[in-house]
Order: structure tokens, then C-alpha cells, then sequence
């Protein structure tokens, strides 16, 4: 871990426009429990707010967003080389650009969800629900999306990819791929803390919390791995 | 841990071969790498910074490998030809991270003396994005410099850079060389090289075509066979003359360009200049055109190539 590349990664993020981008996202889904319940008077769906678009899109794309944010830019642009140039492990500079954006899409994602959950007037279960999936796909999000940023240049559109096409199409479809699912684990661990009913596939306990700890590693190793091996191509 | 040791360094891409075979040694001083576009010295200095793996070969600083060490950047520093993309910071905030990154024992006095070595005070604490390109390359600097490395790798770094600022460098690379640092720089301009580089090594499509001091590169360069263009009143008449010259290998009668001329190949470039007006007086022939053909830099490194 290293506090100046954490700082320098929050720069990056909240300095620039992709900040606002993930902050708008939190306060849309807040607005849009609020719109609901103001126009029909009674507490928003949590099926429909909370957990189809907060846990289906919201939490995703502010991981999205971040992990990019900090890995991404810097190693498609090569300047990324005036942080590697120094005697700092590039497995700590990878952890610690992690931790920031995990921290950042955390914070987005448990504000939005909490908001949301606050906005449309529904119970205190649900705020649990908010925190423990809020905070915990983020992190997982964040792990996944820093592995593919780092394995390839897409990673900002293989990244909607995985959220859009494996998460929401096929996954709606054929259950074989809840074991693949980052939604699933989330869902899974926020069920166990908050007690709630989430429309969560069938999935172990267990199974969720070792596939979110294998992720973390990979994610975290990944991106680590790939500023190890980091090159420098010359223009010519 | 300030010689830096090339062995049988090859890179290729794919079928691309970018350096073949290179074997050199950079010792302290100010050291320029010259080669023109596309020769592979990004490459090279790549490699040397451990930014790039050889394909085959070997690259050392000291005793230990630069590729997957980042110790080595306790001694080394590195001036990428790439753009500063931090433009949010300013650009005693980028220096100093780099302060920081190097676990300097007080990072804001060590940022404020590599500011002053290059001269960027005034503008240390406006963000970058407000630099001119040659306030940036020395942001670039003072932040490579900032740890007091033994050996500093500069990729071009007089691109784009105005005349003042461009000898502002010189003098700081100049003096850096006499402190025994290892100073290396890539460039594709014969003159910058001369000014400041007590040692030339010459790249020329992925090879080290050449190697020594400015001399020796200098008299590769001027004494090679160079060819001249005239054209005059009796092209037929003063070939014939040209060719009793001992200096003039060849000569060819024939279309160049938009009219019939001569075409002469000069090893002896002295004898030559002297001889084509003398032999022309005397047979009343007039010279209309005399230009040299080929004496771009690329030809010139095209020849070292093929010597």
C-alpha cells in the first residue's frame, strides 16, 4: 500500500469528469425513488428500484467506472511509466490504486442504494440490504472490472459487456451462470445480513463467499501482475 | 552502478525486428544516441529503463538486471518522450509525488532543489496543463532527477523544445555528465548530438552501425563517397574530364530530374570542389547546377550502414 499513489488515484477520479459521472449515478437512482413515491403516494417497489436498477446497473457501472478510472487511462497513455519508474512494488501501487477505487464505488454505490432506500420509504431491513450489497458488489465489481482492465484495452466496453450480456441476458435465462455472477454473491451475502428476499438465484452461502474472496485476490493479483510486466511501446 | 551493459540485445515484434544483436556499454558522461526515425531508439531506451523485455540478450545496470527490478530505480531515472497526462496536478505536486514514490527523507526539500536545477520555480505551482512543451519536459526532468539518480535516460528530449530552453538542457545535461553521472539521450540531429555528447552511438534501423566521439562519427559521415549533380554547356565534354579526376569514382551521363546532367560519385570531396571549376574554364565549358544529391542525414546513416 502506498499513500501516494492512493492519493494521486483519487485525483484522478473525483478531479476529473468521471467523477461527476459517478456521483450523478447514486443521485439519479435517489431521484427516481423519490419521483415514484411522490407520484403514487405510497413506498416505491424494493423489487423494482433498489434491487433492478440500484443492485442491477447502479452498483455495476460506478464499479465500472472507477476501476477504469484509475487503471485504465494511465497504462493506455503510457504515463503511467512516471509512477512505475520508482522503487514502489507494482503489486502495491496495484492494491493501492484497488483500494481507492473500491473505496470511491463503495461510497457511491451504499449512498445511492441507502438513498434510494430512505427516498422511497421502505423498511430498515432494506438499508441493511443497501450497505452489505452496496459496499460488497462494489468491492467485488471493482475486483472483476480492475482483472479485465487489466488483461485487455477494453476493459471500460468488455466490462458492459459482462454487466449487460452475461449478468442481465444470459443469466436471466440459464442458471449455470449464477456461479459467474458477481450480482449473484452480492445478492446471496446481502440476504444473509439482512434477512430480506432477494430474487437471488440458488446459490450456496459458502459457495458466494469463497468465489468473492477468489475474486478479490484475482483482481487484485491481476492488476498487479500486469503493471509487473508493464511495457513501454515506443512510437515508432 | 553507473555503467549501464548492453549484451546481444535483440527486440523484435512479431516478424518486426525493432533491435538486432546491439551490444553496447554507457559509461558516466553525457552520452547521445543518434540514429534517425523509426531506428529503434525508443526501443532501446525502453529496454535499457526496464520498460521493455529483450527478446534475446541482456541488459544490466551495475551488476543487476533493469527488466522486472524496480530497485534499479533507486539509480536509474528515466525521460519518457510520452506527454505528462497528469495535467491536474501542478507541477511541483508531480515532482514531489515522485519525491514521495522514491521514499526520499524529505520529499519537499528534495522537489524544491530539483525544481531549481532546472529552472521551473516561477512556474512550479501552476497545474501542467498550463505548460509550454518545454516547461513540461522540464517537469519531466526535475521529476526523473529528483532522486539523484547515477544513471538519467533521456528518450528525445529536445522535441519540440524552443532554442533557449533547448540550451538551457544542454548546459544541465552537460554539467550533469561532469558530476559523473551516466547521462544518456536519444536525438535524430547530428549538431545536437555534437554539442553536448562526449560519445555518439549511432542506431540505424534496429543496428549499432557506430561508435566513438564526435570525431571519429563526424569523419564517418564526411568521408564517405557523396554524390553530385551539374549540369553545364557540354555534359559530355567535362564527364570525360571528371573522370581523369583520382577522387571521382564513377560518373554518369543521363536524365536527372527534369533535364539531361551528369551524375558524379566524389570520394575525395576536396579535390573535387577544387578541380570541377578549373577543369571547366579551361575547356570554356559553363557550370549551370552543381548540388549534392543525397546529403540528407538518412543517406548518411544509410552509409554507415552499408560500410
Amino acid at each position: 500500500m502506498n499513500l501516494t499513489i492512493m492519493r494521486l488515484a483519487l485525483q484522478a477520479l473525483v478531479g476529473q469528469r468521471r467523477g461527476l459521472v459517478i456521483l450523478a449515478l447514486p443521485v439519479l437512482l435517489v431521484a427516481l425513488a423519490g419521483v415514484l413515491r411522490a407520484l403514487t403516494g405510497e413506498p416505491v417497489s424494493a423489487n423494482a428500484v433498489v434491487v433492478e436498477v440500484g443492485i442491477a446497473l447502479v452498483v455495476p457501472l460506478v464499479a465500472l467506472l472507477a476501476a477504469n478510472g484509475v487503471l485504465g487511462p494511465e497504462i493506455d497513455d503510457g504515463s503511467v511509466v512516471y509512477l512505475l519508474s520508482t522503487p514502489v512494488s507494482r503489486y502495491a501501487v496495484a492494491a493501492s490504486k484497488f483500494v481507492v477505487a473500491a473505496g470511491v464505488a463503495a461510497a457511491a454505490a451504499v449512498t445511492g442504494l441507502m438513498g434510494a432506500t430512505l427516498a422511497g420509504g421502505l423498511s430498515g431491513r432494506w438499508v441493511v440490504v443497501s450497505v452489505v450489497v452496496g459496499a460488497g458488489g462494489a468491492v467485488l465489481y471493482t475486483a472483476l472490472f480492475s482483472a479485465i482492465a487489466a488483461a485487455t484495452r477494453h476493459g471500460m466496453i468488455a466490462g458492459l459487456v459482462y454487466v449487460t450480456v452475461v449478468e442481465s441476458l444470459l443469466g436471466r435465462f440459464l442458471g449455470g451462470f449464477r456461479y459467474v455472477s458477481v450480482r449473484a454473491f452480492a445478492e446471496r451475502l446481502g440476504e444473509v445480513a439482512a434477512d430480506v428476499d432477494l430474487p437471488v438465484a440458488d446459490l450456496s452461502t459458502s459457495y458466494a463467499v469463497v468465489a468473492s474472496l477468489v475474486l478479490l485476490g484475482v483482481g487484485v493479483g491481476g492488476a498487479g501482475w500486469r503493471l509487473a510486466r508493464f511495457q513501454l511501446r515506443g512510437d515508432e | 552502478m553507473t555503467d549501464l551493459t548492453l549484451t546481444g540485445v535483440s527486440r523484435w515484434y512479431g516478424n518486426v525486428v525493432a533491435v538486432n544483436d546491439v551490444t553496447m556499454s554507457i559509461r558516466p558522461g553525457v552520452t547521445g544516441l543518434l540514429g534517425p526515425n523509426g531506428a529503434g531508439k525508443s526501443t532501446l531506451i525502453a529496454m535499457m529503463a526496464g520498460f521493455l523485455a529483450p527478446s534475446a540478450g541482456d541488459i544490466r545496470l551495475g551488476e543487476a538486471p533493469v527488466w522486472r527490478n524496480v530497485g534499479a530505480y533507486r539509480d536509474l531515472g528515466l525521460v519518457p518522450e510520452r506527454e505528462v497526462s497528469f495535467s491536474y496536478l501542478t507541477g511541483r505536486a508531480f515532482v514531489q509525488a515522485s519525491a514521495e514514490l522514491h521514499r526520499l527523507a524529505d520529499p519537499r526539500a528534495a522537489t524544491a532543489r530539483a525544481l531549481a536545477e532546472v529552472d521551473l520555480v516561477d512556474a512550479a505551482d501552476r497545474p501542467i496543463s498550463t505548460f509550454s512543451k518545454g516547461m513540461r519536459q522540464r517537469a519531466k526532468l526535475a521529476s526523473a532527477l529528483v532522486h539523484e539518480p547515477t544513471v538519467l535516460l533521456l528518450d528525445e528530449p529536445f522535441n519540440g523544445v524552443d532554442p533557449r530552453q533547448r540550451m538551457h538542457l544542454m548546459e544541465l545535461l552537460t554539467r550533469m555528465g561532469e558530476q559523473g553521472r551516466t547521462v544518456l539521450f536519444s536525438s535524430h540531429i547530428l549538431e545536437e548530438v555534437e554539442q553536448i555528447a562526449r560519445q555518439i552511438e549511432v542506431v540505424v534501423s534496429g543496428r549499432h552501425a557506430a561508435s566513438g566521439d564526435f570525431g571519429a562519427i563526424r569523419r564517418l559521415m564526411t568521408d564517405r563517397p557523396s554524390h553530385y549533380v551539374v549540369r553545364s554547356s557540354d555534359d559530355r565534354g567535362l564527364a570525360s574530364m571528371l573522370m581523369g579526376l583520382t577522387g571521382v569514382r564513377s560518373v554518369a551521363l543521363g536524365r536527372v530530374g527534369t533535364g539531361e546532367a551528369i551524375t558524379v560519385e566524389v570520394t575525395d570531396m576536396g579535390e573535387f570542389t577544387l578541380s570541377l571549376p578549373r577543369l571547366a574554364r579551361s575547356a570554356g565549358i559553363t557550370v549551370r547546377e552543381l548540388a549534392p544529391s543525397d546529403e540528407s542525414l538518412e543517406s548518411v546513416f544509410t552509409y554507415l550502414v552499408q560500410s
